[in-house]
Formats: C-alpha cells, structure tokens, sequence
C-alpha cells in the first residue's frame, strides 16, 4: 500500500532537519497509526475514502506544526538540547582545557593503581621520543573526539548545522593557537602563534565529512521514496 | 488556520497527559479521544502534537511506552511511572493552587 502524501512528507522532513533514523520510524510509525485511526474513525462516519483522508490529515495538523514540536522535544531531553550556546560554544574549551590534564591524571592514577607509577615515570624519562609520541597523540585526538561530539549532540538533539559549524569553528580557532613545547624534562601547552596544521583542519575536516553523510543520508532517502513511488 | 491555545496552558498537556495515564495504558489516539471527550472539545490542537509530548515524557521517565498488538494492529501503550505519579500529584497541587488563586481574582473575592 502506498504511504499518504503526509506522512511521507513528515518523513522527509525529519530526515531533513538531521532527526536520528531510529527516532524517525518510531514517530513516523506513531503518526501513521494515529492516522489509520482518524481515517477508520471517518469511514465508519460514512464518509467516503477521498474525504476520509482529507479529515485525517486535516485532524492530524500541518506537518510543519509537528515538525516544529517533535523538533523542541528532541531538544528538551537534556540541557545539551535546551542549551546550544552552552554546548556548542562553551563547551568546546572547556573540554579541551580539560583533555590533556584530564587524560594524563587518568593514566596516572590507573598506573599508580597497578603499582607501576614509577616505572612508568622512568620509562617516560629515558624514552623522550616515546613520549613524544603519546603527548602528541593525546593532544590530537582531542582535535578528533571534541568535533565529532559536537557534530554527534548536533544530530541528536537535532540542532540546526550551524551550531556544529560555530562548535569546530571555535575547536579550529584552538588548534590554530594553542601550542606543545616538549623538551628533555620538559613539557610545556599553552597559546601562541605557531599552529600545526593537523589541528587547525581536523575540525573542519571532520564537519565536512559528518555533513556529507548527513547530505548523503538525505539523498539516499529521496532515491528510495522515488524508487518506491515508481513501483 | 487553526485556533491554538493560549500560551498560559503551558504545562496544561503534561497534566492532562499524567492524569489520563495515571488510569490505565492507552495509546495516542485514545489520550487525544479522552481529553476531546471529557473536555467537551475546550482544546484545540493538531491530534498529531500529542506525540512529542508523549516522547517528552517519556525521555522524563514519567511515562513508559510497550508496543502491543490489539485485533491485529500494532500499538504504542502509555503508561504512568512511578515518577510520573509524583510529578501527577505536583502537578495537579500546583494547579489547583493557581486555579484557586486565578477563580478568587475573577470572582473579586478578597483575603
């Protein structure tokens, strides 16, 4: 049975607007039911089936309407929804001042829980190229973790592709100034003016790549309800 | 165009929502026939908005939802928590407190 013009145009919708798959089918799934009802309701009201699928669809509501409303639900399930300045602007540097810190007291403490904290520390100490290795390591895969969870809570929370953009603005703008020094003895982060490269473009590249899918996603989508509207 | 309405019913659909529940399980369409009947039609929505506020609160985990089949048709049951009963019953203390407060003012009564 083809699907109503409304639903399928909710549908397309959601999609659009980047709603997670999972969540559309279940509320195309609960609108398509509700719609059967309303359309049961009018046949056995006596009216015939063209006029029963204008009553549903008008009793339904304009899809915009709905669109708009499943749109602010989706946002109101946690403060990161509620809150795109929050999580799309301060968020970003809070994590990445937090990052290096963060992982290195981690590891520290999981090293000193198994009793090899020491040995680690004099390991690190006679292997500086080693330990280039990981402060480098660490320090990028913040570049690559923070943007892809900005663009992650941006589809979740269904937030416009613009906060993502000024979220991996903001990682970019980091990466561009922020600086490693690492010496014998010595390891320094702080801002200055010498950016790498891998910092700066990560972000972007990242942005790039999940709104690609996005546009992806939202194509294969249309292909398959042409395909579908075909047979 | 459709009438909404006012923007004071703020919180009104969570309310109507809980207290439906809070009687038994009932999917969308049976919330939207309750609250059309026992409100004698005062509201007037898209039936359709009922969803995200279903979903809502759900995320809240005031509600939870089980996919049943019923005469071959497969349906989406709400049901209360017992979250959503604590927050049935603020709610509904909150309420009559405002009511109480709003029907003095309208009927010029005085403390």
């Amino acid at each position: 049975m083809r699907e109503p013009a409304t639903i399928t145009e909710l549908r397309r919708r959601l999609t659009e607007i980047g709603c997670p798959a999972k969540r559309t089918h279940q509320i195309v799934q609960e609108v398509s039911e509700h719609r059967e009802d309303l359309k049961q309701e009018a046949l056995e009201a006596g009216r015939g089936p063209e006029a029963a699928d204008s009553f549903a669809d008008s009793k339904l509501g304009h899809v915009e309407t709905l669109v708009r409303q499943f749109t602010v639900a989706l946002r109101r399930r946690s403060c990161w929804g509620r809150h795109p300045i929050l999580t799309f602007c301060v968020l970003p540097p809070i994590v990445f001042f937090a990052w290096f810190p963060g992982i290195a007291a981690l590891v520290m403490w999981g090293a000193n829980l198994l009793g090899t904290g020491d040995a680690i520390t004099r390991w690190f100490l006679i292997h500086l190229e080693l330990v280039k290795v990981v402060v480098y390591s660490v320090d990028y895969s913040a570049f690559i973790v923070v943007p892809a969870l900005l663009c992650w809570l941006a589809r979740r929370y269904v937030h416009d592709f613009k906060w993502a953009l000024a979220g991996c603005t903001l990682s970019s703008l980091h990466g561009l100034f922020h600086v490693i020094t690492l010496t014998s003895h010595n390891l320094g982060w702080g801002y200055g003016l010498n950016p790498d490269w891998f910092t700066v473009a990560t972000p972007w590249l990242i942005y790039g790549a999940w709104r690609y899918l996005a546009v992806m996603e939202s194509r294969r989508y249309a292909t398959s309800q042409r395909a579908e509207e075909t047979i | 165009m459709k009438k909404t309405n006012p923007s004071f019913l703020n919180g009104v659909p969570e309310l109507l929502l809980l207290k439906l529940l809070s009687r038994r399980e009932m999917y969308g369409y049976e919330i939207v026939k309750a609250i059309q009947t026992e409100t004698k039609d005062i509201f007037t929505f898209g039936e359709g908005c009922i969803y995200p506020y279903l979903h809502y609160l759900e995320a809240e985990k005031l509600v939870s939802s089980r996919r049943q089949e019923v005469d071959g048709r497969s349906r989406n049951y709400y049901q209360l928590t017992g979250r959503g009963r604590k927050r049935l019953s603020a709610l509904g203390a909150e309420w009559s407190r405002v009511a109480k407060g709003v029907a003095m003012v309208l009927g010029g009564q005085h403390a």
